[in-house]
């Protein structure tokens, strides 16, 4: 469980902008953030990252305080065990796409390594330096390099801002699919509801500074009961794979990513979540 | 003979470069950092060496480094030697007055380098040192690069300050720029232009490795 109790408060031109937040989590979800500009989404992720200190509050996850005011407990970035992929997605660019996901980790695995730039097909720029790659290969780059620390949390800062629907898409089905693989938490921030609504268990909505809204997102239902359901159709478009799936008598249809690789073929049997 | 004195500013050079570069990299460092009250007094203290006539920082050098000094005694007492009139001497005034031809473009080389950089280094828990050797100054290549030819071509050229506390002493303190004096003062023309060549090619050269390599400092001061 994380627990977020937290206020800080910023001086701005003519006025004073204040946060208070009192949210808790279950670990293992996806969290989405949305709201509109300056409501304090970024803030928040880099709070929970230790780039920013509050006023005052706690923050604790899985029983351990990494802030207490109180206490004076502020455990600093580094020891917080969290993959951050900024706005600007901060890669070295003094380093290859491979140097910067092991330069990432404490402990080198090159094992880890290898499988993310298979995972997330980068093999053909393992070598390259980011400066040459365009914003969307940076920002898988970036995703490997968070995930290659083997973090507990992953914290996205609206990554998916400069990415056409196309290839936001395709990175929303890696998220998934690296969720699904290495079961972290994430805290994904974005203006894009469509995005979150996709990937996310959770989502939280921030205006001003304040939570003005937390709900489960509908496609993701929090108490999820799991079914085996057949496969009966695939239709495949250019962008899209719908797999349509048969259970109890009802149909239901499932939508990925056509490049995500899924060998599932007519006729099995797949456990999805229902309910 | 020709080429002690070319030899000898060499080697100050390069002394003052190595020293400098290790000075100013924490230096500069804070200075692009910091927000502190002593952040412009010390920015104008360090900048004072490019306004100031040489024969100023001199004079004042010569002063401190006498042996009536406070300096000069403790220097005497402690290291057995003399920081007037000596190769060590002109060293500590070649920092002084070089100083701020490395800490300028190092400053601009760290204000150059994005803070999401130096965030996701902290988050991946590296210490300060392996942050500065495998991610700032590798990317800010071309700033040190001008940092380190400025200060190196800023010394070869030194006169004002070597007169003033170096004077005239051969294998000592008789550098290119004091020799090319030297020649002219005993009407001995044609060696100062040999050595005054030498020096020009040096200086082209060296500007040369700057322009060729981009230099950021020199982009980034035209802006």
């Amino acid at each position: 469980m994380i627990k977020l109790d937290i206020e800080k408060s910023f001086k701005g031109t003519s006025s004073l902008w204040e946060m208070a937040l009192s949210c808790n989590w279950d670990l293992g979800r996806i969290i989405g953030i949305s709201g509109p500009s300056g409501a304090g989404k970024s803030t928040l992720l880099r709070i929970i990252a230790g780039l920013e200190q509050p006023d005052q509050g706690h923050i604790m996850i899985d029983n351990q305080v990494w802030y207490d005011s109180t206490s004076s407990i502020n455990t600093p970035a580094g020891k917080r065990n969290i993959g951050f992929v900024f706005q600007d997605y901060a890669l070295f660019p003094n380093m290859t796409v491979q140097q910067n996901l092991l330069f990432a980790q404490k402990v080198k695995d090159i094992r880890l390594v290898n499988e993310l730039i298979e995972v997330m097909e980068m093999e053909a720029w393992r070598d390259i330096k980011p400066q040459l790659l365009s914003g969307g290969q940076q920002q898988r780059v970036a995703l490997a390099r968070a995930i290659a620390m083997k973090p507990d949390l992953l914290l996205l800062d609206e990554p998916f801002s400069a990415l056409d629907p196309a290839l936001r898409d395709r990175l929303l089905g890696y998220l998934k699919m690296l969720h699904q693989k290495y079961r972290m938490t994430i805290f994904l921030v974005s203006h894009d509801l469509d995005s979150l609504t996709k990937v996310s268990d959770q989502l939280l909505f921030l205006d001003n500074g304040k939570v003005t809204s937390q709900q489960n997102s509908p496609f993701t239902p929090i108490k999820t009961k799991r079914c085996l359901a057949k496969l009966i159709k695939i239709n495949a478009s250019e962008d899209h794979s719908a797999f349509v799936f048969e259970f109890e008598g009802e149909r239901i249809e499932l939508k990925l990513p056509a490049n995500l690789p899924i060998k599932w073929q007519i006729g099995d049997n797949i456990e999805l979540p229902y309910g | 003979m020709l080429w002690n004195p070319i030899l000898l500013s060499l080697k100050l050079a390069l002394i003052t470069t190595i020293i400098l570069f290790a000075i100013s990299i924490p230096l500069s460092y804070w200075l692009s950092k910091s927000s502190s009250k002593l952040k412009p007094i010390l920015e104008a203290i360090i900048a004072l060496p490019l306004v100031l006539p040489p024969t100023v920082l001199g004079f004042y050098l010569l002063l401190a480094f006498s042996p009536q000094s406070s300096l000069g005694t403790w220097v005497h007492s402690w290291f057995g030697m003399d920081l007037l009139f000596s190769f060590p001497g002109l060293v500590i005034g070649s920092c002084l007055y070089s100083l701020p031809f490395m800490v300028q473009p190092l400053q601009s080389g760290f204000l150059s380098i994005p803070k999401s950089l130096m965030e996701a280094a902290r988050l991946m828990d590296k210490d300060f040192f392996t942050v500065l050797f495998r991610v700032l100054l590798p990317n800010m290549k071309s700033a040190v690069l001008s940092g380190l030819i400025l200060t190196f071509a800023h010394t070869m050229g030194e006169f004002g300050v070597v007169l003033m506390i170096g004077g005239n002493i051969p294998n000592q303190t008789k550098v290119a720029s004091i020799a090319i004096y030297d020649e002219v003062e005993s009407l001995n023309y044609a060696l100062a232009n040999q050595y005054a060549m030498i020096l020009v090619a040096l200086s082209f050269v060296t500007l040369l490795v700057v322009y060729t390599f981009n230099g950021g400092y020199f982009k980034q001061q035209s802006r």
